[in-house]
């Protein structure tokens, strides 16, 4: 067939791909393999009499969900919208937000069987390249059959799978995956989920939500400082009623001493085989509650709050401080929902520490998890990179956005100024009545 | 990466076998195991030379938190122990054994001393209090005017844990002046002093069975470790005084007919001594102190200014009154209970080797004068009493 191919007829293939059609992507097709995949993948072909081969022109369709509010991170004030399932849909999000040359969005695809469309979105000039060149690399060396969510790229390169801390972010919502992009880091669009991910990521990150931006400073400052004690709560609390009770009695007040001797007195269980009941009976909760459907989860959670709350303690299985413990433990954690699993996993720890040694271990404890932290990293930047210097001004804290000039720095290379003037707000710029500038 | 991992999954199992087969926890001690301390008390045996401890704890099987129920009539809130024994050692083993619990020291209110025990002297039995970390050298020690199990076994209407109440007591007297709570360190650093006079605080329980109150009956005066005399609570008034840093404290003045209350908000006392020429020291006192006023009977013929000029002379003089009757009580005693051995010692230090031989002798020879400046900034909310009012009219 190919011999029979002439110089004039190819031509008329490629006038039409280049001169007729109007659509996003045409591709000359000389097999018949290549256009079968074309159709079956819900192209459309198109054969021209007298010419060998066809044209493949893209005109895939198919059921979308559309864009709607997520149901993780939702927000009082700020944007509702959230990504969907389909890659173009979720770039277009994005490429709406940052209507920006330097906008670079990279295509790729991965997955020897699923062949799944993966984009690369970054400000050009903004993110380190370095950090670019390195997920470029490792996405591209991926040798796995599917890729049916980020979870699995995230898994394939990250840099500290055996972590209990995340080193890459994820968010549904198109102004925060942009807030992340302009500050310098790269996302991961992958086909078929709303999730994006974000790298490189900070501990600080964890603790930083949309709304934290778009409410005033102030408040949002003491909600950031809010966050981190909860988390500090959700990890020791256990803990350190354990070491209280079993080990350091002179560290409570005498009259608090009474209330928990008394009810401790007649619980058949050390403290903390009380604590481990309690907690693991709270994830057991917390995931019948997940994955039920709606109605059922709440009756879930009646049951859960009657039977561990009360019939617990007056059948004195569990003493009532220890479940006002678990509570707030519980309560806390929900705070920080990017390090619920974490903090999960470091509460067990920590209790056991301290049933083993009391707070000297729970002091091990919390200096093995610093340690820890400060040993990590995200694509060669610290994890605990935002508490230094300048970027501390958007980690315990949120200070104004407009003093907030730079970007941070740990992130950002190249164009890092965000402003280049500083505005006081406190005394607005008014021209005088005559017009005049002052 | 293979060996790394395989290093990792070893160090992990290795410290979970650590965690399960070394946890004896050896020095857990479940809250419930504890006989939680409020108070202990030491007394003379009745076999001679022997002492007898009488501990209180909580009774935490009453009441049960969360149950609803409270104490009740004839509530056991309290658990009193008693022990008879050569030492203190032996009596807290003795104590122990006969309980199905552990003694907590850590929570421990008060220590009292019977005033028998306190007149032969107590140094012996404070070793174990202070070599144990457990026991701490904060808690408040007083003198009980009887037997100090008395104090621990008194009912009492107000709190059912006396060695709680007595705590909480010392803690809020500490409030008005820091001399009001003797702490066992206090006592000790005045011991190692050598020619001060320590002083503890002496209580005294009242009352018929049921209704039983512990009141503070003044101040116990030592030589070394020996009981020697008392302060009655009037004459307490003046060694508190004269020690300064006293806050809302008040004091009645009176010149014979007419009659006020006034509240010290602050009093701050300097003091200084000086080497007189024949080899006697000299002792000023300095007070300077702002008072407001609480209560007047009579003054109805002055009017307001005059009236605060004339009440901040009466304070003055009620002062100095108080220090000085009390200055006199200690120089009857013989016991340097102000300190001021301390302050020679330290401002004449060669001097003092030589004066310490006949500190009694200079003590009772000590010229004391006490200059006190009081202000009065106001009157609180009325200015003129009713009764001075008619008088306007």
């Amino acid at each position: 067939m190919k011999s029979n191919r002439l110089p004039l007829e190819t031509d008329l293939l490629d006038v039409l791909e280049q001169e007729v059609l109007c659509a996003s992507c045409a591709k000359n097709a000389a097999s018949i393999p290549e256009l079968a995949t074309g159709c079956l993948s819900g192209d459309t072909v198109l054969l021209v009499d007298g010419c060998a081969g066809g044209l493949v022109i893209n005109s895939k369709g198919w059921e979308k969900r559309a864009v709607s509010e997520p149901q993780s991170e939702s927000v009082v004030r700020g944007p509702r919208e959230g990504f969907t399932e389909n890659l173009r849909t979720n770039t277009s999000l994005i490429r709406r937000k940052i209507r920006n040359g330097q906008l670079k969005v990279e295509q790729m695809t991965v997955g020897r069987k699923t062949q799944t469309g993966v984009c690369l979105m970054y400000l050009d000039g903004v993110a380190n390249p370095k950090v670019v060149e390195t997920i470029k690399y490792r996405v591209g060396k991926l040798d796995v059959e599917s890729v049916l969510e980020t979870g699995y790229i995230e898994e394939y390169i990250e840099d500290a799978p055996f972590s209990p801390f995340g080193t890459i972010g994820y968010s549904e919502k198109p102004d925060v995956v942009a807030a992340k992009i302009l500050e310098g880091r790269v996302a991961v669009v992958v086909d078929g989920t709303p999730f994006v991910l974000t790298a490189p990521m900070l501990f600080a990150e964890s603790f930083q939500t949309a709304e934290d931006y778009y409410a005033r400073s102030l408040y949002s400052s003491l909600i950031r400082i809010l966050r981190f004690i909860a988390f500090m709560i959700t990890v020791f609390a256990p803990a350190v009623y354990i070491a209280l009770v079993s080990f350091q009695h002179e560290l409570i007040p005498t009259t608090l001493l009474f209330s928990f001797a008394k009810a401790r007195e007649g619980t058949p269980f050390p403290a903390f085989i009380e604590a481990v009941i309690m907690v693991f009976a709270f994830e057991i909760l917390r995931e019948a509650g997940v994955r039920l459907p709606r109605p059922v989860g709440q009756a879930i959670s009646i049951v859960g709050a009657l039977i561990m709350g009360d019939a617990a303690v007056s059948a004195g299985i569990v003493g009532a401080p220890m479940v006002i413990v678990i509570a707030i433990t519980a309560v806390a954690g929900f705070l920080v929902p990017a390090l619920n699993d974490a903090g999960s996993m470091l509460r067990i720890v920590m209790m056991v520490m301290a049933a083993f040694i009391g707070f000297y271990g729970v002091a091990f404890g919390f200096l093995g998890m610093l340690v820890h932290l400060a040993t990590l990293e995200s694509f060669g930047v610290p994890y605990l990179g935002d508490f230094d210097g300048d970027d501390t001004k958007d980690t315990w804290i949120r200070m104004p956005l407009w003093s907030m000039t730079k970007r941070p720095k740990s992130i950002a290379r190249g164009d890092t100024t965000r402003g280049q003037r500083f505005i006081p707000p406190l005394r607005p710029h008014v021209p005088d009545e005559e017009g005049e500038e002052p | 990466m293979h060996a790394h991992l395989k290093r990792m999954v070893t160090i992990f199992l290795l410290l979970s076998m650590l965690i399960v087969f070394l946890t004896g926890c050896w020095d857990s001690r479940t809250i419930e195991d504890q006989l939680i301390l409020t108070g202990i008390a030491l007394d003379v045996a009745d076999d001679p030379g022997k002492i007898s401890v009488t501990a209180q704890a909580a009774n935490i099987q009453q009441g049960k938190a969360g149950s609803g129920e409270t104490g009740g009539e004839g509530s056991n809130e309290s658990i009193v122990m008693k022990a008879t024994g050569d030492s203190l050692t032996a009596c807290l083993t003795e104590l122990d054994r006969d309980s199905s619990q552990k003694l907590l020291f850590h929570h421990n209110q008060i220590r009292l001393f019977g005033i028998e025990l306190a007149e032969q002297g107590i140094k012996k039995h404070l070793d174990l209090i202070m070599r144990d970390q457990k026991a701490r050298l904060e808690v408040p020690i007083a003198i009980v005017d009887g037997r100090g199990e008395e104090a621990l076994t008194a009912k009492l209407s107000e709190m059912p844990l006396s060695g709680l109440f007595l705590g909480n007591n010392f803690e809020a007297q500490s409030a008005i002046s820091p001399q009001y709570r003797v702490r066992l360190i206090d006592f000790v650093q005045r011991l190692l002093d050598g020619t001060a006079a320590p002083v503890i605080p002496i209580i005294k329980v009242t009352g018929e069975d049921d209704k039983q109150e512990i009141k503070m009956a003044g101040m116990a005066v030592f030589h070394d470790d020996q009981m020697i005399g008392r302060l009655t609570n009037e004459e307490t008034v003046g060694y508190i005084l004269s020690f300064g840093n006293v806050k809302k404290y008040n004091i009645v003045v009176s010149d014979g007919q007419n009659q006020a209350g006034l509240h010290i908000a602050t009093l701050d006392c300097k003091r200084e001594v000086t080497l007189r020429q024949d080899g006697g020291i000299q002792v000023s006192l300095t007070i300077t102190s702002v008072v407001s006023v609480s209560e007047l009977h009579g003054f109805k013929e002055m009017k307001p200014p005059e009236l605060l000029k004339y009440l901040e002379n009466l304070a003055q003089e009620e002062i100095k009154n108080e220090i000085t009757d009390c200055f006199s009580v200690a120089q009857t005693l013989d016991a340097d209970i102000f300190g001021f051995c301390t302050m020679v010692s330290k401002k004449y230090p060669k001097q003092w080797n030589e004066m310490k031989e006949r500190w009694s002798e200079v003590f009772s020879d000590i010229d004391l004068s006490i200059q006190v400046k009081v202000r009065i900034p106001e009157t609180g909310q009325i200015v003129q009493s009713l009764e001075m009012e008619e008088n306007m009219k």
